[in-house]
């Protein structure tokens, strides 16, 4: 799913302070009444939040072949018949395939895209700029339903190039939005020295924007990733019958065919957006720094 | 110092107005060249396709306003739309009622026990839409989680109906978009500087009152962001209905998909689209609105 | 490990002009720099000096006039064609580069041999004196450390020329005056044409060989600390190097080779003809420096002295500094800076003293210069 921007700015302000515990000044018994209330409050929504997920790592090892929980015996069948499933693994790989090119061509364009926007001057900016983040607001139903129209004459629909377009086109402003805001905390001046020690501006990019503002390039891209391979709805119509992605295929079973395959599946894309977000983690954690 | 005078506006004005060229900016056809392949994706991927769909509603099959009219004359179309809107708030009150508590406790608690927190409404907000409505089916269905319980414990002998209605798929969206009130509010909370809060309680006020007086008036601004996040999502989920939903609980997105796969008429999904799209965007200008005259509030206080 | 030498070259600047929309920031502005020469272009914020400095280094423009450096013109030439070495204000290293490579940076730019340039990073990183730093980042250093590594990035390259803009603003005042003894020793040894940029005016009146001082945009007078000091061309250099005292006061005519202005109903002072070209009655400001003042108890009186009250007589070290209301009066107080000769001050508030100044020391600026600055 999308994550959201302020969470970054959150996280990394987090870093640098510490908070003493609020139940420290409770001290009467009333208080610490109300505090243990409120903690029970807050994990029981937080059960809330947690495990539904969570329930599905068990279901997908699960032996029974009816969704049964908690499990009675263990079992990778399901995993098996995800992989030896040829409509599986070709969805699969159509996802994949769509989502790194999506990573690859929104990361591009997006980054282009934000330094214009923070840069650049060009008559229309504001509207090019509400123009760029509105996927985001206008309700994926109506894109996919209107790319679906306008693409399917075109031959465009559940192939790679359609799927190429669409879920760039909706994780586009993802980039934009991450790399506008590491474009806004680097410093210009550097730029300026760059050009002073007489590098162009082809060269500055490369060698000293970039570099500094990876973070947020890598961040863009990873939402990018995400945006594509997790998403659904566009993908339910866009899909033909030959080019499936792996949402419209689970959707598809979901529908007609509940198994615990679909457990081992949910497993498989958990995992691998939790993969790409810690990997997003450990990067911008990496010593040095280049933010300022 | 003269900086900030001297470069920030006016070198953007000099570059619109006069040729003298500035390298701090980068000329027009340079930011041109950079936007250009975003032009063409989103204009072929997105401007003209939106586009299309809302001309269709007065193009297909007939030109005319006949869409629209079937819209306003079929009770059941209004009352989806009536029911879109409902659950659209109930979602959003839900996540509200439902978030805040755990965005205070991220922004207050100790470092360690917020960073549990943190990793507890992340995890789903990471998590397809689409796998957190199989949950939910998991969960909810006849031979579910939650009938099994009750059956288990002799609470009820026949197994409830949950799944499939428009209870579950309030359940399911307020789920799926819990997180995205989660984390404004927890922005904005995270912004009010700790010593407020302490010079609040220093001058007296009782935990509830520097709740009251403080942090909620303080934390508006990400309420409002978490509930127009929320609410347009709600308004225009897929996913979610489409798969934890039935055909009594259809809501505007169910419907709009079913005009496509089912009666392929691309004129009425048109017209739907149009409105939906409308809703949206007024609810978005008028959560601006809101927001703005909030901050103008708090502001003069 | 060769010697870095370097040769400057002159900076002329030619009736430069630069508009901001509509706004004038540098109006009509020439400034001849000499091969090697330290200048400072000296004001306060908004004055221009920073803008002059971008359109020498290249990030701006000018509407109008002619930059070159030697008989190069570079009015229009890219930024990194120029040739140019800067120092910025918050030093610009890059934060992802260790110092060895901010420094290689613009050899890297001039595709210098890898050998080569690493010779060049050692002599620069001698010649600033932090050898054994050149595997840092710049984040590790201290902001003295990071200006030096600033110097050095500047003047790799060899450019003839160097521009400062407000090196040592960010460092407190113990650092700033070590470094600016620093940059002095470089630039000396290097010959390198130096263009400072300063707020500063003790940074500027002490490093400088010739002090530019601005204006709102316009060039007020170029020259030597020395003659800033004693011979400022006008009211707003006069009050902005050094301290100033400036008295409303009136031209009443001659006294032998002097020009007589009255302060007050008995307060006069003298002032040689030359500095007064004025009609009797006109209204002029006198400005006097506070060490060009004595003065004395009562009795002692001179021609072209005047009385006045001691509101305030502090001890600021090296110096007394007495604060005098003329006639009595509270509204027109001077201040005179009278030196601390180990001997205790016989003055207390309340006293009566004359005070004198020589007519030499004394300067006349017309009434509309005075509102201006």
């Amino acid at each position: 799913m999308s994550p959201d921007l302020e969470f970054a700015l959150a996280t990394r302000e987090m870093a640098n302070e510490d908070k003493s515990l609020v139940s420290r000044n409770s001290r009467s018994l009333w208080k610490c009444l109300g505090a243990v209330t409120a903690g029970f409050l807050i994990l029981l929504i937080l059960l809330f939040l947690v495990l539904p997920i969570v329930i599905i790592f068990p279901m997908s090892f699960g032996s029974a072949s009816y969704l049964e929980f908690p499990p009675r015996g263990l079992t990778l069948r399901w995993y098996g018949q995800y992989l030896s499933d040829p409509d599986w693994r070709a969805a699969t790989l159509f996802s994949l395939k769509i989502a790194l090119a999506t990573t690859l061509s929104a990361t591009i364009i997006g980054t282009l895209a934000a330094i214009a926007f923070v840069r650049g001057s060009f008559p229309g900016k504001g509207l090019f700029q509400a123009i760029t983040l509105s996927p985001m607001i206008i309700p994926h139903i109506v894109i996919a339903v209107a790319v679906f129209l306008a693409f399917a004459p075109l031959n465009l629909s559940g192939s790679f190039l359609g799927f190429l377009i669409a879920h760039t086109m909706l994780a586009v402003p993802y980039v934009v939005l991450t790399v506008v805001a590491a474009l806004q905390r680097f410093d210009t001046t550097l730029e300026l020295a760059a050009l002073n020690c007489g590098a162009g501006r082809i060269r500055t990019f490369f060698s000293v924007v970039l570099p500094n503002i990876r973070v947020g390039v890598a961040s863009g891209a990873v939402f990018a990733f995400l945006a594509s391979f997790d998403e659904a709805t566009v993908a339910f119509f866009l899909s033909g019958i030959e080019g499936k992605t792996i949402t419209r295929k689970m959707f598809e079973d979901i529908d007609f065919n509940l198994t615990p395959v679909i457990a081992a599946v949910s497993v498989v894309l958990t995992v691998t957006s939790l993969l790409v977000m810690g990997a997003l983690h450990v990067f911008s954690r990496n010593p040095v720094p280049a933010q300022r | 110092m003269k900086k900030a005078k001297t470069h920030k506006l006016p070198v953007r004005a000099a570059i619109s107005f006069t040729k003298s060229k500035s390298w701090r900016h980068y000329p027009i056809g340079l930011s041109l060249i950079l936007i250009i392949p975003l032009c063409l994706l989103l204009g072929f991927g997105f401007v003209y396709p939106v586009g299309r769909l809302l001309g269709q509603s007065f193009f297909a099959p007939d030109f005319g306003l006949d869409n629209y009219r079937r819209l306003l004359e079929t009770p059941l179309y209004l009352r989806v739309l009536g029911r879109t809107v409902i659950v659209a708030l109930i979602v959003m009150a839900a996540s509200l009622a439902l978030g805040y508590p755990v965005a205070l406790a991220m922004a207050r608690l100790r470092r360690d026990l917020a960073g549990v927190v943190m990793a507890c409404v992340l995890l789903p907000l990471w998590t397809s839409a689409l796998v957190r409505s199989y949950a939910w089916i998991v969960i909810l269905q006849r031979r579910g989680l939650v009938n099994d319980a009750l059956l288990g414990l002799g609470v009820i002998s026949e197994p409830l109906k949950l799944i499939y209605t428009e209870g579950a798929v309030i359940l399911a969206m307020t789920h799926v978009l819990v997180p995205f009130m989660i984390l404004p509010i927890f922005g904005a909370i995270r912004a009010i500087p700790t010593e407020l809060v302490q010079a609040a309680r220093n001058l007296g006020g009782g935990q509830f009152t520097v709740f009251a007086r403080i942090l909620l008036p303080l934390s508006l601004p990400g309420i409002f962001a978490g509930c127009l996040m929320t609410f347009i999502l709600a308004l225009g989920f897929y996913v979610t209905p489409a798969l934890v939903g039935g055909p009594s609980s259809l809501l505007m997105a169910t419907l709009i998909g079913q005009q496509t796969t089912e009666t392929l008429d691309w004129g009425f999904a048109g017209a739907l689209s149009t409105v939906l799209l409308c809703v949206t965007l007024v609810i978005v200008v008028c959560f601006r609105k809101a927001l703005s005259n909030n901050r103008g509030i708090s502001n003069v206080a | 490990m060769r010697r870095v030498i370097l040769k400057g070259e002159t900076v002329t600047l030619e009736k430069i002009e630069k508009n901001f929309a509509e706004t004038a920031v540098v109006r009509d502005v020439s400034i001849a720099v000499q091969a090697g020469e330290f200048l400072s272009l000296l004001g306060p914020s908004g004055s221009g000096k920073t803008t002059l400095l971008m359109m020498i280094a290249g990030f701006e423009a000018p509407n109008r006039g002619r930059i070159s450096v030697g008989t190069r013109d570079i009015t229009f030439e890219a930024p990194n064609k120029r040739d140019v070495g800067m120092v910025f204000q918050r030093y610009a290293l890059f934060p992802h580069m260790t110092v060895a490579q901010n420094i290689a940076f613009p050899l890297r730019m001039r595709r210098c041999s890898r050998a080569q340039a690493r010779d060049r990073v050692d002599a620069m990183l001698a010649m600033v004196r932090l050898e054994g730093f050149a595997d840092r980042l710049p984040q590790q250093l201290s902001g003295g450390q990071q200006q030096r590594v600033a110097v050095a990035r500047a003047l790799v390259a060899e450019p003839p020329v160097l521009l400062m803009d407000e090196p040592l603003s960010a460092l407190d005042k113990k650092l700033r005056e070590t470094m600016q003894l620093e940059i002095k020793r470089i630039q000396k040894r290097l010959g390198v044409t130096v263009v400072y940029v300063t707020h500063d005016q003790e940074e500027a009146l002490t490093m400088s060989d010739r002090v530019a001082v601005m204006a709102d945009g316009e060039l007020m007078q170029v020259g030597a600390p020395i003659d800033l000091y004693h011979r400022p061309a006008n009211a707003f250099v006069a009050g902005f190097i050094g301290k100033m005292n400036f008295l409303e006061g009136e031209y009443i005519g001659h006294d032998g080779g002097e020009a007589v202005i009255r302060l007050s109903q008995t307060a006069t002072v003298k002032c040689p003809t030359s500095s007064a070209t004025a009609v009797v009655g006109q209204r002029l400001t006198v400005a006097i420096r506070p060490e060009d003042l004595s003065v004395r108890p009562s009795g002692d009186v001179r021609p072209g002295g005047f009385k006045g009250r001691v509101e305030a007589a502090l001890f600021v070290g090296a110096a007394y500094v007495v604060l005098v209301a003329i006639d009595g009066r509270a509204g027109e107080v001077v201040e005179a800076r009278l030196p601390a000769n180990g001997g205790s001050l016989p003055l207390v508030p309340g006293d009566i003293v004359d005070v004198f100044a020589e007519p030499s020391a004394v300067r006349l600026f017309s009434h509309q210069q005075r509102q201006a600055a």
